[in-house]
């Protein structure tokens, strides 16, 4: 075996190590099955949805579940499970590709703000203080009615009004690993600044950012969902999920099945981000994972 | 024989809001090649952060106020950091006092070595990997193809020692500088790394600053031993005059409580080091100090250089 090998075996030892311990938080494992199904739903949903999510029929407004409509129709006769499987790559595709650009930007200006220091730290934090100062959701409507409705502006909205939580919590993470020891020691072996930023902070602060995902993903649907339900997130006819419960809100009593489905759908990916999440807080603590390995 | 750095007058200073920390106050030596120069001096005698500024590595609120620093006759207080990184890791290397904290916990320690060739040789670092070995050897790391690929949690104290001090020496550096490298280290440990510092010394012919509180060790590995007493230098002379004809009082207290014998009992010196805030006027140690005269405390001891080279800041000798 040469040498190239073992630092790999190493390396993939360490994170075979990370998923034994993610695996056996029964919880999550389940909370990850159920976040894989639907990002295969996401990419797939057109193709197994049973019928044409858009083809309405007023004969068939708000039958209640049957065999020919497993969930039943909605106020225009529209098959809700398809509605459901193909709106899962708006409401789910979306705003998990939404908070990972959001946190990807978050982080990197959080790593620049927190160790460059001085003016970068003063303008990035005073313009990530604007930004917090407004509740998620409102930010959100803000961005969304300034650019106009549309799939390009939920995305921006999303990205933006998550961005804030990244920068505040990797300046924080970057501020006390700078002052580590193997920072001073990468410096004093004549590393450039840039690698010390990228190899040396930047993996010693993504554990809590993977974690906060995780967790806010959950949450972006949330906002997602709300702006459809509001009118604002992608425009009708898409099924996206939130606005399938905005339109069939009017019949929640007499035929609540149309508000149901998608804010279960809705409320079992929030509650399997936030499982995973858990999860992985746990697989990423090295404490933790210390006391497994002596199990 | 040549110097390969020479500090002449430097003062560092930490601006805090509660004054002005003066913690290397007007400090002057030099460093020849290919000695081992010790530098002793209790905590908050401003030994690490003389380490510090010779390595560029001061941040603030710490602050270089004056002096120069000549690293083979360059000024290294006029450096950018890009010429810093040059000389760094290359030139003057460091060895740090607590291995376990100096180690990034998430690579293996092979690749952390290999990092530093690739910053100053360029390359692609897994194209190294033979190299960290060969270095690895070098500092009699027990399997080296083995510990390559360890990371740092799974080496004990010693061995991560080990691979800090193949870092500092993989370039084949002018200086190397080891701040405390022993002292988070079980004694068994200490004379090991000891030796291989010794051994490497002669094998690499690199000069080592060596800095510890522990005037003992120095008195065994050093060439010559500087004494600092709260940011001051108090005596610079070779290992043999230390140990057998101290001069200043504090370096013979610092000798009486270190010697060892059954009759005797261990002396302390009493007190303790003063506010580097507020220092003592005059000499810094004559509160403390069981020869101080009237003169003491008025005038700063000037500099009295013996027959043998030997420097010594006290108002008991007067210049020829």
């Amino acid at each position: 075996m040469t040498l190239l090998h073992k630092v790999r075996e190493a390396r993939r030892r360490r994170i075979r190590e990370q998923w034994e311990v993610f695996k056996s938080n029964k919880l999550a494992y389940i909370g990850l099955y159920i976040l894989v199904i639907m990002a295969v739903i996401s990419v797939i949903g057109p193709y197994i949805a049973p019928r044409d999510p858009y083809e309405f029929d007023l004969s068939k407004a708000r039958l209640p579940p049957s065999l020919e409509h497993p969930l039943g129709a909605d106020e225009l006769g529209r098959d809700i499970l398809s509605r459901i499987l193909v709106g899962a790559r708006y409401t789910f595709g979306l705003s998990v590709l939404s908070v990972i650009a959001g946190a990807s930007i978050g982080t990197l200006l959080g790593l620049i703000s927190g160790y460059r220091g001085g003016l970068w730290d003063t303008v990035i934090q005073r313009v990530n203080d604007i930004l917090l100062a407004f509740p998620t959701i409102l930010l959100a409507i803000a961005l969304v009615a300034f650019l106009g409705q549309g799939v390009h502006s939920l995305v921006i909205a999303i990205a933006v009004s998550s961005m804030p939580v990244y920068v505040r919590l990797v300046r924080a993470s970057v501020l006390q690993v700078v002052t580590e020891d193997y920072v001073v020691a990468a410096k004093m072996l004549g590393l450039s600044e840039w690698s010390i930023m990228v190899k040396h902070i930047l993996p010693n602060v993504m554990a809590p950012v993977l974690v906060q995902l995780s967790y806010h993903m959950g949450l972006a649907i949330l906002i997602a969902s709300a702006l459809g339900f509001l009118g604002l997130g992608v425009p009708p006819p898409s099924p996206e999920w939130g606005a399938m419960i905005g339109s069939g809100r009017v019949y929640l009593f007499r035929s609540p099945h149309i508000v149901v489905f998608p804010g279960l759908v809705i409320s079992i990916t929030i509650i399997a981000f936030n499982m995973v999440g858990d999860g992985l807080r746990e697989s990423l603590d090295p404490k933790v994972r210390a006391l497994v390995r002596r199990l | 024989m040549n110097d390969i750095l020479v500090v002449e007058d430097l003062r560092v200073y930490y601006e805090l809001p509660q004054g002005v920390v003066k913690a290397v106050d007007g400090v002057s030596f030099n460093v020849r090649e290919g000695e081992i120069f010790g530098i002793a001096g209790e905590s908050g005698s401003g030994k690490s952060t003389l380490a510090l500024a010779i390595t560029g590595l001061l941040r603030p609120p710490a602050k270089l106020v004056s002096g120069r620093i000549l690293f083979k006759g360059v000024d290294l207080t006029k450096f950018s950091e890009r010429e810093w990184r040059s000389i760094r890791g290359k030139r003057i290397s460091m060895i740090f006092q607590d291995p376990t904290t100096y180690l990034n916990p998430v690579y293996t320690a092979g690749f952390q070595v290999a990092e530093l060739f690739e910053a100053h040789r360029g390359g692609v670092i897994s194209s190294f990997l033979k190299d960290v070995v060969e270095i690895f050897r070098r500092v009699k790391i027990a399997d080296p193809e083995r510990r390559v690929a360890s990371y740092p949690h799974q080496l004990s104290g010693g061995m991560k020692q080990r691979v800090l001090i193949s870092m500092a020496i993989a370039e084949k550096p002018d200086l190397i500088i080891a701040d405390e490298p022993t002292s988070a280290l079980d004694v068994t440990i200490q004379a090991e790394i000891v030796d291989l510092l010794n051994e490497l010394r002669r094998s690499l012919r690199s000069s080592i600053i060596f800095i510890t509180h522990d005037l003992a060790l120095l008195t065994e590995i050093a060439d010559r031993i500087m004494v600092m007493y709260a940011g001051k230098v108090v005596e610079i002379a070779d290992r043999e005059s230390i140990v057998s004809e101290p001069k200043h009082p504090y370096t013979r207290g610092l000798m009486e409580s270190v010697k060892y014998d059954r009759k005797v009992r261990l002396k302390a010196i009493k007190g303790s080091i003063p506010s580097l805030i507020d220092p003592p006027k005059g000499c810094r140690f004559h509160p403390r100090c069981p020869l101080a005269m009237d003169e003491c405390g008025i005038y700063e001891p000037k500099r009295v250089v013996d027959a043998k080279g030997g420097v010594v800041y006290c108002h008991l000798y007067k210049g020829e």
